[in-house]
């Protein structure tokens, strides 16, 4: 009995649930800029105006992330994605069936940015202490929910909003939520009291490094941000018809969920340095960001696959890099990495906004990409201090 | 991939939480064990101290902090209701809530953080210390403990600020949850 043998069938449920938990608490924040159009006319503010409930959100998540992580480590990981789980469905079902005022809508869009954030943690910390032993595999599956997320708030639009109506998107992500919550109480790791440290594991990563992380982390997230916002009205922009941009977006974005995994199925087995291997990857991003602001159609389809495809897969390298580095205090650590991510979703569309107004597309694509370039930078030049796990034991044993 | 890891006791994936299971360098050996002390989901090991605070100790202290607010909010009641009719008392129960919001800065940051008791602890007869060595927290931690709740309270619409007063009731740790963040305990000082 090996202990990948004894794994492969009894850690596929901890990942589900890593995944469901993820999905369902991120859910609120993006079924609510894809339903953006029919909530915003219900609550009679203008679609602009409504924006701000997406950035609320983030905004809250940022905020609460790095104390919640803090949190995670003291409560253990199954008592805080369960509490975050119920607290979630408690919320998304008042959206459903009790909020009827925009105000209103922004406290509870508050409330589940904080909650996404407690969850987030708690879920790299259960992964974490569930040694897992493709724990690549596993986070670039629970990475992957994120986009699959936002494609389920994309297809909540017509599947949902436009037959019974909007706010039942979100009383299923509250019946979601609580057999999520379910599944985390039979299936998650509550964590181990004095659970020995592995032989040659190190310490951890220093403050200063998970600073530097964060940082890196945000400048990452404000590429994603964009690429997500506007890759639909740059293309029409640049001469594409709505239809075919909208397809692009959906192909790119399955693409870069197929990065995601295959990255995951290969970065247990692989020797390279994991920040490094992002740096590279995400190189290719930036650059087919910065062809993106040259105003012609194919160009603009072809640079946006990449743009997901290798510009949108640095979650699974620095999630994965972070845990790995940090196993005993993963929650903390991507509790501080997390803060950085939100800041850069958060102030992604309101600052590219600003610049598409002021000096158009093209200006707006090449900043993105010099942010991008920055967290390309820090990415190699952090790869260092973020060891592999074995590498730190291989170092040990010699 | 499995890398070289030494004989020893170790947690295993699927293995009911709280137990550990021999690894003599290659293969599992035997059935997990319970780790002593962590057969209820201990989340990590405990150091909480002994004479830990119970919670109506906690409450006790809680409400007498908050009683110093009654003299300016009877005050300022009084004249907002018309029972005080003269108006320049209107000034005098803004400065009336402000000396309280001033001393309650220095009963629960500075006092509270120096010695770890505040009026409320003292009559309640509990204090506040930290985990690592029993020291009182100081001024910069109390402010901490308090920036973390006036933040993640009205964000979570004050879902947060219920359950940091209830978790002690059922905490093992008899711990608030901001006090389980910062590594913080209210003991009994008996």
């Amino acid at each position: 009995m090996s202990p990948a043998s004894l794994s492969s069938s009894t850690t596929t449920p901890i990942i589900v649930t890593a995944a469901l938990a993820t999905v369902s608490c991120v859910f609120p924040g993006l079924a609510t800029g894809a339903l953006t159009v029919q909530a915003s006319s219900d609550f009679n503010v203008t679609e602009g105006s409504y924006g701000w409930a997406l950035g609320v959100f983030f905004l809250a998540a940022a905020l609460s992330s790095t104390p919640f992580g803090y949190l995670a480590q003291q409560l253990g990981p199954q008592r805080q994605i369960v509490s975050g789980l119920l607290c979630t469905a408690l919320v998304q079902l008042s959206i459903a069936f009790v909020i009827d005022s925009f105000a209103a809508m922004l406290v509870a869009l508050a409330a589940a940015g904080a909650i996404n954030s407690a969850v987030q943690s708690a879920v790299n910390l259960a992964l974490s202490q569930a040694q897992l032993p493709r724990l690549g595999l596993a986070v670039a599956i629970k990475q992957s929910a994120m986009p699959t997320s936002a494609m389920l708030g994309g297809l909540a639009v017509p599947l949902v909003a436009l037959t019974v109506g909007w706010r039942w998107a979100y009383a299923m992500g509250g019946v979601v939520a609580m057999c999520a919550a379910i599944a985390g109480i039979r299936y998650l790791p509550s964590g181990f009291a004095d659970a020995p440290r592995r032989p040659g594991r190190s310490r951890g990563s220093t403050g200063r490094a998970v600073i530097a992380a964060a940082a890196m982390s945000g400048c990452l997230a404000f590429t994603a941000g964009a690429i997500n916002a506007w890759t639909v009205s740059s293309g029409v922009n640049a001469g594409v018809s709505e239809g075919v941009a909208g397809l692009t977006v959906s192909a790119a974005a399955g693409f870069g969920v197929a990065c995601r995994l295959l990255i995951g199925s290969r970065i247990d087995a692989a020797s390279w340095p994991t920040l490094g291997m992002c740096a590279r990857f995400t190189l290719v991003g930036v650059v087919a960001m910065a062809a993106m602001s040259m105003r012609a159609g194919g160009i603009h389809i072809f640079a946006a696959l990449f743009a997901f495809g290798g510009g949108w897969v640095w979650p699974v390298f620095t999630n994965f890099a972070l845990i790995d580095a940090n196993r005993e205090r993963a929650g903390a650590v991507t509790g501080v990495t997390q803060t950085g991510v939100y800041i850069g979703v958060f102030l992604a569309p309101v600052l590219t906004g600003v610049i598409i107004d002021a000096s158009g597309y093209e200006v707006m694509w090449l900043t993105v990409a010099v942010v991008g370039l920055i967290g390309v930078v820090l990415s190699a030049l952090l790869s260092p201090w973020f060891p592999r796990s074995s590498d730190a034991g291989s170092a040990a044993a010699t | 991939m499995q890398d070289a890891v030494a004989p020893g006791w170790y947690a295993a994936a699927g293995d009911p939480p709280g137990t550990q299971r021999y690894w003599d360098g290659s293969v599992w050996v035997g059935d997990p064990v319970l780790v002593p002390g962590a057969a209820h989901s201990a989340p990590s090991q405990s150091r909480a101290p002994a004479n830990r605070a119970n919670y109506g100790q906690r409450v006790i202290g809680v409400l007498v902090d908050l009683a110093l607010w009654i003299p300016s909010f009877v005050f300022a009641f009084a004249v907002d209701d018309g029972l005080i009719t003269d108006s320049s008392l209107e000034s005098i129960s803004f400065a009336l809530i402000g000396v309280t919001f001033l001393l309650q800065l220095g009963n629960v940051w500075i006092l509270q953080g120096i010695t770890g008791q505040s009026l409320g602890k003292k009559v309640a007869k509990t204090r506040i210390i930290k985990e690592a060595d029993g020291a009182p927290v100081g001024i910069g931690l109390m402010i901490a403990r308090l920036v973390i709740r006036a933040i993640l309270t009205p964000i979570t619409c004050y879902l947060y600020w219920l359950a940091d007063w209830l978790w002690p009731a059922f905490d093992p740790d008899n711990q608030r949850l901001t006090d389980k963040m910062l590594k913080l305990h209210v003991v009994n000082v008996d």
